[in-house]
């Protein structure tokens, strides 16, 4: 019962971060571009989504407009830095910088605190996982349920963008911009939409973390970049990218291991000032694991061939 | 046509005016239909900065870019791409490492067109194996090789793969045209076997003609008529083999441009 | 035609099982308080960073149990400051223990939305959130509702605008000033009008946006003849009480603030809230439910009246303003000058 438990936990924590993850996918991986906006579309994504069902609204449009609101960030560091001309790290710095002043307006508070000034739900108000509710066990099945639903959407949905003409027009933007403009591709058009569409998923991702934690507060998004790439690094060492659809499953994944390490930890009952160091080691060993498989292959190759492997090298 | 009219293009780096160099001072160009210019210069005498304006790489500082009459000078890079097609000069630019061999064509093939969200961006068996015959020309066994991440070619591989891509139509208009290259394609292989059995032959009875003028005995003479005999069966079986190739690759090639044409004409892609 | 079909079924089921879905409110007549172990009852508390004032109500609400001969094994697990770790030590909380404890409304709210979406009924207690109505923890104040109760860390203002009256009993305007976007911040402000209203004293409110406007606004109401100007426990003015000083000092007007840092910085007067006994509090309530003496839902969420306070002065800041308090206070209350 205990594992079942843990389980759920980790999905539900874990799948929002996969969509966090395929987002900056796009634009770190596809497109070559390292963009900070991650904590702001998902910040306005969590607070855009929140404040509509506080007040009243569907959870379903809130969602909804999470994701234009995500995107619409993408579109304004887009602009930034094909319009404009501003380096690419720069558009994501001052896009994730004016968020947060946005994000307070949407809110209504002018101080930063990360116990205080948080925008809760009350009971009665439900996210687009309670809508399903039955009650009882069967509510972390629902909502990992869901949850689960709407990543396959998106990676279905991913996978077929990307083979569709204008989605490698793209992934051509991404590998050789000279090339692709040489061979008919607007490359400041295809630069935004790609912006747009990863920051969009990342509101996505917000929106549906800030509905799993049915509250958000202007530090919501902190620390979900390195969360998102920790797990796009880890999904491709560990379950490779030989081809796309490959590749996009194990970005996904990624953000499944990195929750597995992160509850692992909890469960290990290792001291909480310690835990951040403690993630950043299992980190590392998940990393390595290539190179330690590696090593012992070659250690026992060597060991069966008998002396002479040693005696050559 | 191409026209370049009184271009002129400064480069100023730093924005002081000691630093400006003029690299272009009041071009004028014609390029007719049909002509092979060579541009010939000294380093930096402005050879690439041409190029560069032709394709829009560069805008000039004043003067305009006509082709065929149309003003092309504000047209940007990937606007202008649809009348150009260019082979840079570093392989590394003119194709994509990451991708494929056959995305890379893809990309090329579909220049100028409007590249569609909805459209799926693989294209169905009948390009596919025109893209292998195209690649087969090479006769680098890039054909063979189609799947493969260009990253892995060398650099002459890689430059052979952007001459095509900037030589890529995608408009197929000609019959004609379309099945002479494809019989052209098929036959070549044949051709190019032909010519080294050939040659190979006509070597040895070389050889044997001198071996026997110098070993004197009848005996260990070579018969060099059986060799020539030989030689003539070879040329005109190959002859007789090219020419029925040839005329089973014509009827394939038609039906097979015919199928494409009907494909593309009417924009239903199967996957 | 059958993918159209096949669409327009999954939407209708889709809109049929949202419509009998929904959060089912815990029936708390049959409820009881069922621990694995009730001879080893394992709490949960959950903190969200480092802080004095949260550390302090941790340990307080730990010390009722050890006063109340409660055993219990404690599973104490920080956040430090990232909404992640928060989210999923909330969740393991949940899972883990019998009754859970939050530190702070992001804290208590992830505690409840895991035991939500867990199905859980085991009861949730918070400490320091100020508006547990407006967190959507607790129906009422006065009867929670739910399994959710706990104390609030709102100060008790009736009290500290009775202690103006106090302290200068000649007094007849006052003002008062806060941030405009701190909701918190205006409701204390509207209690502070009702009570001074009450006391016979005409209140003047002034507010302000941000960091750059204070020291203006403060300058305009401390120079509109007020004898004293009462702070809520307002987080932008907290941070910035060197700005109001400046006009406290040049007009002489005493300053009740909210809460104790506000009053060493800047201010003269206070009624302070000892988040030990914030704590303490809360798990006294804790100790109830596991004795089974009462249900959550029927213990009123504690708030400290202003008898329970310490009063709080600071000497350096009241020489600084000019102003001399009357003595009775001066002894009843503890120096906390820098």
């Amino acid at each position: 019962m205990d594992f079942v438990n843990l389980l759920f936990i980790i999905l539900t924590s874990g799948l929002p971060c996969s969509l966090l993850a395929l987002g900056i996918f796009i634009t770190y991986r596809l497109l070559d571009f390292a963009d900070l906006t991650a904590e702001g579309s998902f910040l306005i994504g969590g607070v855009v989504c929140i404040t509509i069902i506080k007040n009243g609204g569907n959870a379903f449009l809130a969602t909804v407009i999470a994701i234009l609101a995500g995107g619409m960030c993408g579109l304004i560091t887009g602009l930034l830095h094909t319009k404009l001309k501003i380096p690419k790290l720069l558009s994501g710095i001052i896009t994730m910088t004016a968020s947060a002043s946005i994000a307070m307006l949407i809110m209504g508070s002018t101080v930063e605190t990360m116990f205080t000034n948080v925008v809760t739900l009350s009971y009665t108000q439900d996210t687009i996982y309670s809508l399903f509710f039955v009650g009882g066990v069967w509510n972390q099945v629902i909502e990992a349920g869901i949850m689960l639903v709407i990543v396959l959407v998106v990676l279905f949905l991913l996978y077929f963008f990307f083979g569709t003409e204008y989605g490698m027009a793209i992934r051509a933007t991404g590998m050789n911009p000279q090339m692709s403009r040489a061979q008919g591709i607007n490359t400041d058009l295809s630069t935004i939409f790609a912006v747009s569409l990863s920051n969009a998923l990342i509101g996505l991702a917000g929106a549906m973390f800030c509905q799993d934690l049915r509250s958000v507060d202007v530090k919501t998004a902190s620390g979900f970049l390195v969360i998102g790439l920790a797990s796009i690094i880890i999904g491709e060492t560990i379950f490779g990218k030989k081809t796309f659809k490959n590749w996009i499953i194990s970005v996904s994944l990624g953000a499944i291991i990195y929750f597995v390490i992160v509850n692992f930890a909890i469960r290990v009952g290792f001291p909480t000032e310690m835990k951040n160091l403690l993630y950043a080691v299992l980190i590392v060993i998940a990393l390595c694991m290539p190179f330690i498989k590696d090593y012992f292959k070659k250690l026992f190759a060597k060991k069966k061939e008998g002396g002479l492997e040693s005696v050559n090298n | 046509m191409l026209t370049i009219k009184n271009v002129t293009k400064v480069f100023n780096m730093t924005g002081n005016k000691d630093d400006a160099r003029k690299a272009l001072d009041n071009l004028n160009l014609t390029v007719n239909d049909g002509e092979f210019v060579t541009i010939i210069g000294s380093n930096g005498s402005g050879k690439t900065t041409t190029l560069n304006i032709i394709t829009g790489e560069k805008m000039p500082d004043s003067g305009k870019v006509l082709l065929s009459g149309m003003d092309i000078t504000k047209l940007k890079v990937h606007q202008r791409a649809k009348y150009f097609g260019r082979v840079f000069q570093d392989p590394m630019i003119g194709t994509s490492a990451e991708m494929s061999c056959l995305e890379n064509m893809e990309l090329s093939f579909r220049r100028g067109k409007h590249r569609s969200m909805l459209k799926w961006g693989f294209s169905d068996n009948t390009v596919k194996l025109l893209f292998q015959k195209q690649l087969a020309e090479f006769d680098l066994g890039l054909e063979n090789r189609l799947s493969q991440k260009v990253g892995v070619m060398s650099g002459g591989q890689r430059q052979a793969l952007t001459l095509l891509m900037a030589s890529t139509d995608c408009r197929i208009d000609t019959e004609k045209e379309f099945y002479t290259m494809h019989v052209n394609v098929e036959t070549g292989a044949l051709r190019v076997q032909a010519e080294r059995e050939i040659n190979e032959l006509q070597n040895r009875i070389k050889e044997a003609k001198k071996v026997n003028k110098t070993a004197g005995t009848q005996a260990n003479e070579i018969n060099v008529s059986e060799l020539e005999a030989s030689l003539k069966k070879l040329k005109a079986d190959y002859k007789g083999k090219i020419k029925e190739k040839a005329e089973v690759c014509k009827n394939e090639a038609i039906e097979f441009y015919r199928k494409a044409v009907e494909q593309y004409k009417t924009n239903s892609i199967t996957r | 035609m059958k993918s159209k079909k096949l669409l327009l079924l999954s939407a209708i089921s889709l809109v049929a099982l949202a419509s009998c879905g929904g959060n089912r409110r815990i029936d708390m007549s049959t409820w009881k308080f069922s621990p694995e172990n009730p001879d080893n009852i394992k709490v949960g508390i959950l903190q969200p960073i480092e802080h004095g004032a949260l550390t302090a109500a941790r340990l307080g609400f730990v010390s009722a149990f050890e006063a109340s001969n409660v055993k219990v094994t404690i599973d104490y697990q920080n956040a430090g400051s990232s909404s992640s770790d928060l989210n999923t030590l909330a969740k393991n909380l949940v899972a883990n223990n019998d009754l859970t404890l939050g530190i702070g409304t992001g804290a208590s709210v992830a505690l409840q939305s895991a035991s939500i979406y867990a199905g859980k009924t085991n009861p949730i207690f918070f400490t320091a959130v100020t508006d547990a109505v407006d967190a959507g923890l607790v129906d009422s104040d006065a009867a929670p509702g739910q399994n959710i109760t706990g104390s609030s860390d709102l100060n008790p203002v009736a009290d500290q605008i009775a202690l103006i009256k106090r302290c200068i009993p000649s007094a007849t305007k006052i003002g008062v000033m806060y941030t405009q976007s701190e909701q918190n911040s205006k409701v204390q402000a509207d209690l502070a009008k009702a009570k001074a209203e009450q006391e016979g004293l005409a209140v003047t409110i002034a507010t302000c946006n941000d960091a750059s406007d204070i020291a203006s606004v403060a300058q305009q109401i401390c120079s509109s003849g007020i004898s004293a100007l009462f702070i809520p426990t307002d987080n932008n003015l907290a941070a910035h009480m060197d700005s109001v000083k400046a006009a406290l000092d040049a007009n002489h007007v005493l300053c009740v603030t909210g809460e104790t840092s506000s009053c060493q910085q800047g201010g003269h007067v206070t009624l302070s809230i000892d988040y030990e006994q914030l704590g303490y509090k809360a798990g006294l309530q804790a100790v109830q439910v596991i004795k089974g003496e009462a249900k959550p839902c029927d213990i009123p969420v504690f708030k400290f009246a202003g008898a329970e306070c310490e009063l709080q002065i600071s000497s350096a800041n009241l020489a600084d303003a000019g102003i001399t308090l009357p003595q009775e206070v001066v002894d009843a209350a503890k120096d906390i000058s820098k």
